[in-house]
């Protein structure tokens, strides 16, 4: 019965009652959007490099963007090396397979029937080995002039119909979702990407330069031979002219090294907040029962137990709590997707959310955290107010 | 219900460390329907000796009894049972709870018993029948800093009779209320003790103490029969 008493307290005190609401909200929606960042920023660079599969990534000596920004942003390098590369890349032992990718060009709703900015990438379907393995549905054949292949968060279903720089294009597959840059991209055969750069006006000068686009490529991706040491093969490759090489390895370290390096940060903020939060309740508490000291000397002369007033400062201590939470929770998920936003704007790094069941379940272990920490830190002045001497308690609450 | 105290006394020690004893020897019987006054200067321990009555304080020394049980072998759930069932306060203070109402804070002492305790309508019945009697009905919604000190006076006596206590505790019911109201209480507190009650009222008001059968002064911590009616004999 005494749950009246908590319920009008807390309704009647807002701003005591906001002011512990506002604390464990702020702390919640904090902890739930950062660590579901990090976790979205580890979760995307895994597939990233899980769905690389190269061990070494040839691109022209001209190319001026980090294996990163290569790898996470897709940047359309409209930089171009001969084919021939190809083929004296083929040669070298240790090579087990090699294939290309011709880079067209950003396509967005100036030029296509796209609704965002979108890269345009040639592969090459026979030697492929990266398209092919991240299918999520369609294709199982070899791809025709007129089809493309989308990634995951590019609109379109199978089936679908889309121009690109005034070709019509049938989607007929689409990848998983990746998180990186490749979820933004559309793959056609090699030659289909080269015949669309020679036959727009606007991307001539993109490739004039180099030559016929026909004879040209952006990229080689190769898988070497699990006998040989990728740095074996790049050695030799460093003896092909106008070339520069990128191993996995190194990006998955340089990638690895930074991540623990925003890891340790993000992991630093969030044990701060958490000791802010837990000396701001352990604060907010101990005020709670100074507050109401004469309230509990009242309660005991009017015949409450020690039991029920411990009751009673633990359930209202904890009852901002849980409605924050609830808050905090929500708040938590609209400061991950603000994040999110920000992040594919400004930064290279990948993000792919983990699945709902996992979101759902990160945020119930990070209330069930808050709760646990809120109701430790409520627990001695609960057990405080509950042996507090009534008399005492009375004429002090009645000095204040 | 019947109270006695044995040689009761009660010692504290102060933040330097000094020894104060407010009650020395105290000795008194009060049964059913008496209504007795305790007389004596601030300071003199009349609240203290209350609270000892009331079960909130154990004595240093010396012997509690309610109905010939001895309450110092209680424990706190059985004392505060019986205060709750048996005891009805006036605090010196208007102590109401100040974020409830004025029927809220009549209804305080039911929502601290259990809900089988008591019947709903019963006590709503009961709340609104004094509040009633009281004139308090039309501040039902009020909160305490919304009434008069008369009022919070009244609304406190209340909620000390809201349980149908056998055993009423006052301290200073009329102090620092003006004559009306000083009369609508002290009326109240006989008619109490007329119902069977048994009224204990620590004041220095001697108006109202000369409106009781039995009147004490509490001096020196120990207890001193001043008469009964003696306001008519003096």
């Amino acid at each position: 019965m005494l749950f009246k008493l908590v319920w009008k307290n807390l309704i009647r005190r807002p701003l005591q009652s906001g002011l512990t609401f506002f604390i464990v909200a702020a702390c919640i929606a904090a902890l739930v959007g950062s660590v579901l960042t990090l976790w979205s920023i580890e979760n995307g660079a895994q597939g990233v490099l899980d769905q690389w599969g190269a061990d070494v990534l040839v691109l022209p000596v001209q190319a001026e963007y980090t294996p990163e920004d290569i790898l996470f942003t897709g940047i359309p390098a409209n930089i171009y090396m001969d084919v021939q590369v190809l083929n004296k890349v083929r040669q070298i032992s240790g090579v087990e397979a090699a294939t290309p990718q011709f880079f067209t060009q950003t396509l967005n709703q100036s030029c296509c029937s796209l609704p965002k900015e979108y890269r345009f990438v040639g592969y090459d379907p026979q030697s492929d080995f990266l398209v092919n393995n991240l299918l999520a549905q369609g294709v199982g054949r070899d791809l025709n002039p007129g089809e493309v292949i989308v990634g995951g968060d590019i609109p379109a279903f199978l089936g679908d119909r889309v121009a690109i720089l005034g070709h019509p294009f049938d989607v007929a597959g689409y990848l998983k979702t990746m998180g990186g840059s490749i979820d933004k991209t559309i793959f056609a055969p090699i030659d289909t990407a080269r015949s669309v750069a020679a036959q727009s006006p606007y991307l001539q000068e993109n490739w004039k330069n180099a030559g016929d686009p026909q004879h040209l490529i952006s990229s080689v991706l190769i898988r070497t031979n699990p006998e040989v040491s990728p740095e074996e093969v790049v050695q030799q490759i460093s003896r092909i002219p106008g070339v520069k090489t990128v191993t996995a390895g190194k990006v998955m370290q340089d990638l690895k090294e930074q991540l623990a390096a925003f890891r340790s940060v993000i992991w630093t903020l969030i044990l701060i907040i958490c000791a802010i939060t837990v000396a701001s309740l352990c604060t907010r508490y101990s005020s709670l029962v100074l507050e109401k000291r004469e309230e509990v000397g009242l309660l005991r002369i009017l015949g409450a137990e020690r039991r029920q007033i411990f009751i009673v400062v633990l359930t209202e201590a904890l009852f901002s709590v849980l409605v924050a939470s609830v808050a905090g929770s929500f708040l938590g998920l609209g400061l991950l997707f603000y994040f999110k936003k920000m992040l594919e704007a400004y930064s290279s790094f990948p993000f792919l959310l983990p699945s709902w069941p996992q979101v759902i379940l990160a945020i119930l272990g990070i209330v069930l955290a808050t709760i646990a920490l809120s109701f430790l830190a409520a627990l001695w002045p609960a057990r405080r107010s509950a042996h507090m001497d009534p008399i005492l308690a009375l004429a002090e609450g009645q000095m204040r | 219900m019947q109270v006695t105290l044995e040689k009761v006394g009660h010692d504290y020690t102060n933040t330097f460390g000094e020894k104060v004893s407010p009650l020395k020897e105290i000795n008194l019987e009060v049964n059913s329907g008496d209504l007795v006054t305790i007389l004596g200067p601030s300071g003199s321990g009349k609240s203290t000796l209350l609270f000892i009555l009331g079960c909130m304080l154990k004595p240093s020394r010396g012997g509690v009894m309610i109905d010939h049980v001895e309450v110092s072998g209680l424990e706190d759930r059985e004392l505060a049972q019986l205060r709750l069932q048996k005891i009805g306060f006036v605090l010196q203070q208007n102590v109401l709870q100040p974020r409830l109402t004025v029927w809220e804070n009549m209804m305080l002492p039911f929502w601290i018993g259990e809900a089988k305790d008591f019947n709903r309508k019963e006590a709503d019945q009961k709340v609104k029948g004094l509040l009633e009697a009281s004139g308090l009905m039309e501040r039902a919604n009020f909160l305490p800093h919304q009434l008069s000190g008369g009022q919070r006076r009244r609304a406190a006596i209340v909620r000390a009779l809201v349980r149908d206590p056998e055993l009423i505790l006052a301290d200073e019911p009329t102090a620092e209320l003006d004559e009306t109201n000083q009369a609508i209480i002290s009326q109240w507190l006989m008619s109490l003790a007329a119902q069977g009650k048994t009224v204990v009222i620590a004041t220095h008001d001697l108006c109202l103490a000369g409106l009781t059968r039995q009147v004490y002064n509490l001096d020196n911590g120990c207890l001193h029969v001043r008469g009964e009616r003696w306001n008519q004999n003096e």
